[in-house]
């Protein structure tokens, strides 16, 4: 219990993000997803921070650090904060938390049906990804045994199959957990899944206003998780923090938190799995292409490149095992064709293709779909990154069928949010 | 049912009953020579107080202990150990 207790807390490390106006606009479920990101993003900094100036993690260093930061970062919010609210803005900040669609009571009802169904899948195991027991989780456990990131673990010869190259949040999360509860719960690991998705829900319906909208993500990405079997395994984080990086670039209007929440979305990204940094290029094209602000995009993607720079460079220094050079590969153009047949068929995620084709005809119907671009266009470009990946094997049948439903939720769930971004006109963001 | 459902159940017993530090690896024996190694991998989830290894059973520096789900081992490398529901476990002849 303690276990997932521990992804509860993740907000309150990161709360100290609510300062910003834009996030204060947005009602307490998104607020709480931001924050939930930003302690995220909090505690593995913190770990990994511990482990460069080898202190070991014990239970009492790590949470006095993760509660004196939280505790900085409140009351230096508390000092920056704006003088009261006038009658007209306080009346704004109410309208901006109270989604206007109508039909609240039943979007919430069938948000409430999802979230049974869901927890019921992953509670009874049958939505784990295989992922989650070969290297996400040993190496959580490996970390936590060892007290620390260790070069010993990486570079072990046998370990590489666990990937040791592969960027650190999530098994640092996972610590994050083993070390509020002393050990590690598979079952909370699973369970955290729900968290993940709900906070992306979360986001959507925060910073768009669209219930529907949100039922449409909640009822898409927990399909999409049942059918891809993505219980544990890096795509919930990664889906979460794509969420926030997306929804920020769309719907906030605010360019001060429109920085700093794409930026938090985009480095979370990077640092927990590979294709996050393929999400990371789509989206820096997608502003340059289509809001032509270079310096903001170069703001946004900081963070993300620095971070992942830091880490190549380790993986480099050390010669770790890793597959961020895929692109160099050749590329087997006999494969276009099965490859395509094939991720098509992954696409269709067993039900001809309704989650796409769902969000695409309200795109194709919408008042508003020039909104849509942005998240459209990464949409399109995370879906062509995976297929480019995928024609570097001579025969990817297998690669495509096992990972395909899960890479395939990041174009998923942009072009969702395209979906939801076509229904809003464009004076009214958050 | 996955092999690796029935890998985690043994690994979890033989957590208690493996020596700690002792090199272990974990294997369907009749997928020999070819093993999953993910059946491996999850046993390193399930014995942070063991050395898992890669599943080498010929090898001059074969693994102190296997473990074995559903069919038993044959191996003159190897005995068995103990026998328990979820699988077998078996040690290095010395």
């Amino acid at each position: 219990m303690s276990a997932f207790i521990a992804y509860l807390l993740l907000p309150l490390a990161g709360i100290g993000i609510w300062r910003l106006d834009a996030v204060k606009k947005l009602d307490l479920g998104g607020r709480i997803a931001v924050a939930g990101a930003a302690g995220a993003a909090i505690v593995a900094a913190v770990l990994a921070a511990l482990s460069i100036v080898s202190i070991g993690w014990s239970r009492s260093v790590v949470i006095t650090i993760v509660i004196v930061i939280a505790a900085t970062s409140i009351r230096l919010g508390a000092r920056a904060s704006r003088p009261p609210l006038t009658t007209l803005s306080l009346r704004e900040d109410q309208r901006a938390r109270c989604p206007r669609s109508q039909g609240r009571a039943l979007s919430i009802a069938a948000l409430i049906v999802i979230a049974i169904l869901i927890i019921y899948g992953l509670l009874d195991a049958r939505l784990s990804c295989g992922d989650l027991h070969f290297f996400w989780g040993p190496k959580a456990v490996r970390f936590y045994r060892d007290g620390g990131v260790t070069l010993g673990f990486l570079a072990d010869p046998n370990t590489v199959r666990m990937n040791p190259g592969y960027p650190l949040l999530l098994p640092l999360i996972y610590v994050w957990s083993e070390t509020i509860a002393r050990q590690f719960s598979w079952f909370s690991a699973v369970l955290s899944t729900a968290l993940f998705l709900f906070g992306s829900v979360a986001l959507l319906r925060s910073t768009s206003r669209n219930d529907h909208a949100a039922v449409l993500m909640a009822a898409t990405l927990a399909y999409g998780f049942a059918i891809a079997d993505a219980a544990g395994a890096g795509e919930p984080p990664l889906i979460f923090f794509e969420t926030l990086a997306i929804v920020a670039i769309t719907f906030i209007r605010d360019r001060h938190a429109q920085i700093v929440l794409a930026a938090l979305g985009l480095a979370c990204a990077v640092m927990t799995k590979i294709e996050g940094a393929t999400f990371a290029i789509a989206v820096v094209i997608a502003l340059i292409v289509i809001r032509r602000t270079f310096k903001q995009t170069m703001l946004i993607a900081a963070p993300a490149a620095l971070l992942l720079g830091a880490w190549l460079a380790f993986v480099r220094m050390h010669n770790l095992s890793e597959y961020y050079r895929g692109a160099a590969m050749p590329i087997y153009f006999a494969a276009v064709t099965k490859t395509l047949l094939t991720l098509a068929k992954a696409a269709s995620y067993e039900l001809y293709g309704l989650p796409w084709i769902v969000p695409i005809v309200l795109i194709a119907i919408a008042p508003n779909r020039r909104n849509a671009a942005l998240p459209l266009l990464i949409a399109l470009l995370t879906f062509g990154a995976a297929f480019f990946f995928y024609i570097h094997l001579p025969d990817p049948t297998w690669w495509i069928l096992s990972s395909a439903p899960r890479v395939l939720l990041t174009p998923l769930t942009a072009l969702v949010i395209a979906s939801a971004a076509a229904w809003r006109s464009a004076d009214d963001l958050s | 049912m996955y092999p690796s459902r029935d890998m985690i159940l043994l690994s979890q017993a033989a957590a208690n009953i493996v020596p700690r530090g002792a090199t272990v690896t974990a294997i369907r024996p009749a997928e020999a020579p070819d093993y999953d190694i993910t059946l491996y991998l999850t046993a390193g989830g399930m014995m942070p107080r063991h050395r898992l290894v890669p599943p080498n059973l010929d090898a001059a520096d074969r693994p102190q202990f296997v473990l074995a789900v559903r069919e038993p081992l044959s191996n003159p490398h190897y005995r068995l150990f103990r026998e328990l529901p979820e699988g077998r476990i078996y040690e290095a002849v010395k």
